[in-house]
């Protein structure tokens, strides 16, 4: 020490001082030193080692000499040491800020040396340790909590602390929310993430907050979190941090989500149920084969006549609601229906309901239960409206038939009894005919002689006026024999049919030297009846041989062919045709277009052709030019061909 | 030789007994012709065969008759153990399949549609002598 006023100054510093000598040798100590260290009395010069000091590091690690900082700057290279000594004396153990500086010298006749100062931080690395150890305390405390732990520095919006929760609740790695908060909002559900980051804002002010948010973990599963926030304030009373916890309440949420289910579930079905047509039950067949409600909608009373409290869970089987008549029926349905699985459905009616007797229909699926009995559900509705007015439009439509049939039956017997008229009055008219004509020829024969010319004469026209009424009435008799009935249709091929006709002519044609041609295409079948087709040619061809009379060249073409999906046959004649203003009225019974002394004829003839076609389902029509011939066609459906046949 | 037993005529319509008896005469057909007015009449023949009456040659059988039709008369005949065996001819205006169809199931030996010309009458007239009273006569 140089001098007093050095002295004084050096005692008065709070931090210790002591120099040493080359040989570690305290030389000097200040007060502080001397106070801290334990030093008392004890004489100055001793070494060190002498003092029962244990230097060790702050870790309390034995510290070895050449790693102590007073050494370090004795031997050094003359540089400013500094450490952390932990010192044990008689008085307890010190931990010491140290710093050593080499001097050249140490004092007066003293050769080179170190100044040591240090700081007693007993107190202070006493508290670091103890706050050490309630920090693993609360590490430990926190890596054993289900639930998350953060501490927030919000003014520096940095994590300070995470359990290892957020791992297992997030599925997601801490890393990226230490570097920063916004990952705070990963995962979140995007119809959450608003309120999430506004609850966190709201938070930054006032520290609390609580919210319930879902969070998508990047294994796809959903959970449901809810987290709290709170304020760590500091000895200030200002917030140092925000802390708070984050808990996993999905199995709470889903049982939750599933009872809300229910509830809408159930709300739905009975609003279903309340306003569905007719009733909604379950029928439960034990195994035992009897039969109870489970269930029934109050609906159930109008439908069954018992009450849904007194029905359901009372044992009381189906069938004995159903009407006596109806319960084997139902009984077997439901039999089939359990056998099968199938839907039960099932008409019956039940006799004592509120509206006295109804008609229901059942419909209802089968579940088999593990017991071997058989539930069904479905529902059942009162069709007793529906089956009268069935009941009623079944009664019109059989009346109306019937009416029908009545109708058809009384014409068709209008029609027969015309038919018979016209047929006896033909064959009535025959019979005086035949006296007429009998008489007159006998007068003719074996009376001429006593009549003179003119008497003759008119026996003569008689006779020629018998003949012609004998004509016309068969003519007539032909025409209703034309049956008006059903015709046995069926394919009929037009080259038989046509040469039938020719040969049926043959004679005629010879003697008149007429020209006639068939035109008949081979691979035509027409749908018709033979004789109905046979009779109305044979008739057209009778016609065309009549109006050819008398003609130098008379040629007569008949033809068959294909036209349109449809059989057309003809006949053409190069007569004097007619006009055809009157194309209709010819194929009239009776009508007549031409003189009969120019040809003769009844008008039948045409008509039987019409007739004929008519019940063949075809139709017959004439064309002419008048002087030029006529064409008179036939249509009749065709058979389509098999290519292959 | 020709058979000379009658012939019976069963016709209600005086006229055509009158033109059948002519018509015949024409032929010269010999045989009485005897005539049932009607279909009763026609089966009273029956009991006057059974007292002894000579059996006709052939019975002429019209179809439309009062009374008793002629099918009638025609099925109590060929019914008959004996009298069966008289031909029947129907001689009718009527040319309806139906009536052909029953005339032939009953029995009857020939159908022929009365005709209004009186010439073919004749014809008839000569077909029922030469088959009926000379050639079947002679077969027997």
């Amino acid at each position: 020490m140089e001098t007093d006023i050095d002295r004084r100054i050096f005692d008065s510093l709070e931090s210790g001082m002591l120099w040493f000598d080359d040989e570690l040798r305290i030389v000097d100590a200040n007060r502080s030193a001397r106070e801290l260290l334990g030093l008392g009395d004890r004489p100055l010069g001793v070494r060190i080692e002498d003092l029962d000091w244990e230097p060790f590091d702050e870790h309390g690690v034995p510290l070895a000499d050449h790693a102590r900082p007073v050494w370090l700057a004795l031997n050094g290279n003359g540089e400013t040491t500094s450490g952390v000594v932990v010192v044990r004396t008689q008085h307890g153990e010190r931990a010491l800020r140290v710093r050593a500086v080499p001097v050249a010298s140490v004092g007066e006749g003293r050769g080179r040396g170190a100044v040591l100062s240090f700081t007693d931080i007993t107190a202070e690395r006493d508290a670091s340790r103890s706050l050490l150890d309630s920090e693993q305390l609360f590490r430990m405390f926190g890596d054993h909590s289900l639930d998350l732990m953060w501490i927030v520095d919000p003014r520096k919006q940095k994590l300070l602390y995470m359990n290892s929760a957020y791992e297992r609740i997030w599925g997601r790695p801490p890393a990226p929310l230490f570097e920063s908060l916004a990952h705070w909002l990963d995962g979140v559900d995007p119809d959450d993430r608003q309120r999430v980051a506004d609850a966190a804002l709201h938070a930054d002010a006032s520290g609390l907050y609580q919210s319930e948010y879902r969070v998508h973990r990047p294994d796809g599963r959903l959970v449901w979190i809810r987290g709290r926030g709170f304020p760590l304030f500091g000895a200030d009373g200002r917030m140092r941090y925000m802390a708070g916890f984050a808990e996993d309440i999905t199995p709470a949420r889903t049982s939750e989500a599933l009872e809300s289910a229910h509830r809408v579930a159930r709300e739905r079905l009975a609003r279903i149920v309340a306003t569905a047509p007719g009733a909604v039950y379950s029928y439960r067949q034990r195994p035992d084969g009897g039969g109870e409600f489970t269930f029934a909608s109050p609906a159930i009373l109008d439908l069954l006549g018992v009450d849904a409290a007194a029905l359901v869970g009372r044992g009381i089987d189906l069938l004995a609601l159903v009407h006596p008549d109806d319960r084997a029926g139902v009984a077997e349905s439901l039999r089939v229906s359990a056998e099968l699985g199938s839907a039960w459905l099932a008409t019956f009616r039940v006799p004592h309901t509120p509206t006295g007797e109804r008609c229901i229909e059942a419909h209802s699926m089968p579940v088999r239960e593990a017991d071997g009995g058989i539930v069904w559900h479905g529902f059942l509705i009162d069709i007793t409206e529906r089956r009268r007015t069935e009941q009623e439009i079944r009664s019109l439509n059989v009346d109306l038939e019937q009416r029908v049939a009545d109708r058809t039956s009384e014409l068709e017997a209008k029609h027969r009894e015309m038919e018979s008229f016209t047929y006896s009055v033909s064959h009535d008219l025959k019979a005086p005919l035949r006296g007429i004509d009998g008489y007159s020829r006998l007068l003719e024969s074996d009376h001429a002689d006593k009549l003179d010319q003119e008497g003759r004469f008119f026996v003569s026209m008689i006779r020629k006026a018998t003949g012609h009424m004998g004509q016309l009435i068969d003519d007539l008799l032909a025409y209703s024999r034309v049956e008006r009935g059903r015709p046995k249709l069926g394919p009929v091929a037009p080259g038989p049919v046509v040469a039938t006709v020719m040969d049926g002519v043959a004679a005629e044609v010879a003697a008149g030297a007429i020209v006639l041609r068939a035109v008949v295409d081979p691979e035509l079948v027409v749908l018709g009846e033979s004789d109905g087709l046979v009779l109305a040619l044979r008739n057209l061809l009778d016609n065309a041989i009549k109006f050819t009379a008398g003609r130098p060249d008379r040629s007569i073409e008949i033809g068959a062919r294909r036209a349109q999906g449809q059989a057309l046959f003809w006949v053409r004649d190069n007569g004097p045709g007619f006009d055809m203003r009157y194309h209709d009225r010819i194929f009239e019974i009776f009508q007549r277009l031409h003189r009969a002394e120019d040809f003769p004829g009844t008008g039948v003839g045409l008509a039987i052709v019409r007739k004929a076609v008519e019940r063949m389902h075809g139709h017959v029509w004439a064309e002419s030019a008048k002087g030029d011939g006529a064409t008179f066609w036939i249509q009749l459906p065709a058979v389509e061909q098999q290519p292959n046949l | 030789m020709e058979d000379r037993r009658p012939i019976l005529l069963v016709e209600d319509n005086p006229m055509d007994v009158d033109l059948t008896q002519r018509a015949f005469a024409k032929r010269h057909i010999v045989n009485s012709l005897e005539v049932a007015r009607d279909g009763e009449e026609a089966l009273a023949w029956m009991a006057r065969w059974d007292s002894g009456h000579p059996q006709p040659v052939v019975i002429l059988l019209d179809l439309k008759l009062p009374r008793v039709s002629g099918l009638e008369v025609l099925r109590q005949l060929k019914a008959h153990t004996e009298y069966c065996r008289i031909p029947v001819v129907v001689l009718t205006t009527s040319r309806e399949d139906a009536d052909v169809a029953a005339a032939y199931a009953l029995g009857v030996n020939s159908y022929i549609v009365k005709p209004v010309e009186f010439e073919k009458f004749i014809d008839v007239a000569a077909q029922i002598d030469l088959y009926w009273c000379v050639l079947n006569q002679r077969a027997l």
